[in-house]
């Protein structure tokens, strides 16, 4: 889920959109006090925005769909979990963009309303590149949209998913002109990974970039988080540090068991209900248990980070990662 | 403690990039000037950020960053989505040394909880 702020409803307040993993674009309202919870960005007839596959709320599956392809097109099955708000066709209201994670196509759905009353068609239309579909190496993780050079026309920057190591970052400049863009050839920004690491030293699958001036210099820099892979170096433990090993691995184990008691006990206080009741019993309880939940999540992730550099081998984390730009 | 989301007025420099839709420039002209105003980007070698004493994002799956200045101070705050839909706010903290950011902590929606994205 990578946030985008933007006025979407053009009321002069920023909202946030964003794709998620159901397959969805959502926004989520700003008001004069905060940000509403956000909610399903619809089309003109009511209906969920979506690429083919989707998460469905009541029947609680996956599901897919062909009713938002575009009319005798064949098109490889895509799961939206990116979007971005944009005014692709330059007519003063925002259209959205959709990433499909799973071939790294890049959708257009039409704003066919005006600010503040949004009409979006029903069917999703490919963006080009060259002589076929826009296809992001790597496949797609985010769009981030910037004027990156200064053309006075936005740009593409989009992260990449990797197959495991070769994730990257790239640019697509627009070479269109407003209403009508045109996007160049990718140029890497990120080169793709080629793993092989003894230390975390980059962004090496899941890329999700963001780009700004972050050291005041003058040009773009770009802010990534993504997963590195690394495989350590092993090297003999002190008998300190091996104690201590002991003791992180038992309180990770007793961290564990407490995640575990906490779901059986959901699950026998529903039991006996039926499906429908089971499942929204569940949800409650669940919901009720979140913050213990999260501080044993927020708890085992400490331990971990801290038997990290006492375990070797094949290791992956999650980081943020600044690239700042030196090209003057 | 989760951060109230306090309404925006100062955009980021970023923001001074972000597409202006009317332009008459012929695309050649555009080229040319482009190439003059924005020399080739040469990055460093990425440095793991830091939000407060925690790598940012670790522990967090599909760590999403993004800069906003969500206290209306003029600084680039980071706020970072993830694959659960959840959203976390590392403020950055003012000085002349290199950028560096506090603490991630959640942000609150106007209901009082945290602001959370539907997943799956």
């Amino acid at each position: 889920m990578s946030p985008q702020f933007v006025d979407f409803d053009g009321d002069g307040r920023v909202d946030i959109v964003a794709g998620t993993f159901d397959g969805s674009p959502h926004v989520a309202y700003g008001t004069e006090k905060g940000f509403e919870q956000p909610e399903h960005i619809l089309d003109a007839e009511g209906k969920r925005i979506l690429l083919n596959q989707f998460w469905n709320y009541e029947s609680e599956e996956w599901e897919t769909t062909t009713r938002c392809d575009a009319a005798g097109e064949k098109i490889p099955t895509g799961q939206g979990t990116s979007a971005v708000a944009f005014d692709w066709d330059g007519d003063g209201d925002h259209d959205l963009l959709l990433g499909d994670y799973k071939t790294g196509r890049i959708y257009l759905r039409v704003n066919e309303g005006k600010p503040g009353e949004p009409k979006f068609a029903g069917v999703n239309v490919a963006l080009q590149q060259g002589a076929g579909p826009l296809v992001v190496p790597g496949r797609l993780e985010t769009m981030r949209l910037v004027d990156w050079d200064r053309d006075g026309l936005t740009d593409l920057v989009c992260g990449s998913v990797g197959e495991g190591k070769e994730g990257g970052v790239y640019l697509y400049r627009n070479a269109g002109k407003a209403g009508a863009p045109e996007l160049d050839s990718p140029q890497a920004l990120v080169p793709p990974s080629r793993g092989g690491a003894s230390e975390p030293t980059r962004p090496d699958e899941g890329l999700y970039p963001d780009v700004a001036d972050i050291d005041g210099d003058g040009d773009l820099d770009l802010l990534v988080g993504g997963r590195a892979h690394w495989e350590s170096e092993p090297r003999e433990l002190t008998e300190a540090e091996t104690a201590r090993a002991k003791e992180l691995r038992a309180e990770l184990e007793n961290v564990q068991a407490e995640v575990l008691a906490v779901h059986r006990a959901v699950s026998a206080e529903v039991e006996g209900l039926d499906e429908g009741a089971a499942r929204e019993k569940r949800k409650e309880l669940l919901a009720a248990r979140g913050a213990k939940l999260r501080s044993l999540s927020e708890k085992r992730s400490a331990l971990q980070a801290e038997l990290d550099p006492l375990t070797f081998g094949e290791k992956e984390a999650f980081f943020v990662w600044l690239y700042r730009n030196e090209g003057g | 403690m989760a951060l109230p989301m306090v309404k925006v007025a100062t955009a980021l420099a970023c923001s001074l990039f972000v597409a202006s839709l009317a332009n008459a420039q012929s695309p050649d002209a555009r080229a040319s000037e482009a190439a003059s105003a924005q020399p080739a980007a040469i990055f460093a070698s990425p440095v793991r950020v830091m939000a407060g004493s925690k790598p940012m994002g670790v522990g967090r799956l599909y760590p999403s960053p993004v800069f906003r200045d969500m206290n209306g101070d003029g600084l680039a705050d980071v706020v970072i989505g993830d694959l659960f839909g959840r959203i976390t706010v590392a403020t950055r903290i003012a000085g002349d040394g290199p950028p560096a950011w506090g603490a991630e902590v959640p942000l609150e929606a106007v209901d009082g909880k945290e602001l959370k994205f539907s997943n799956w």
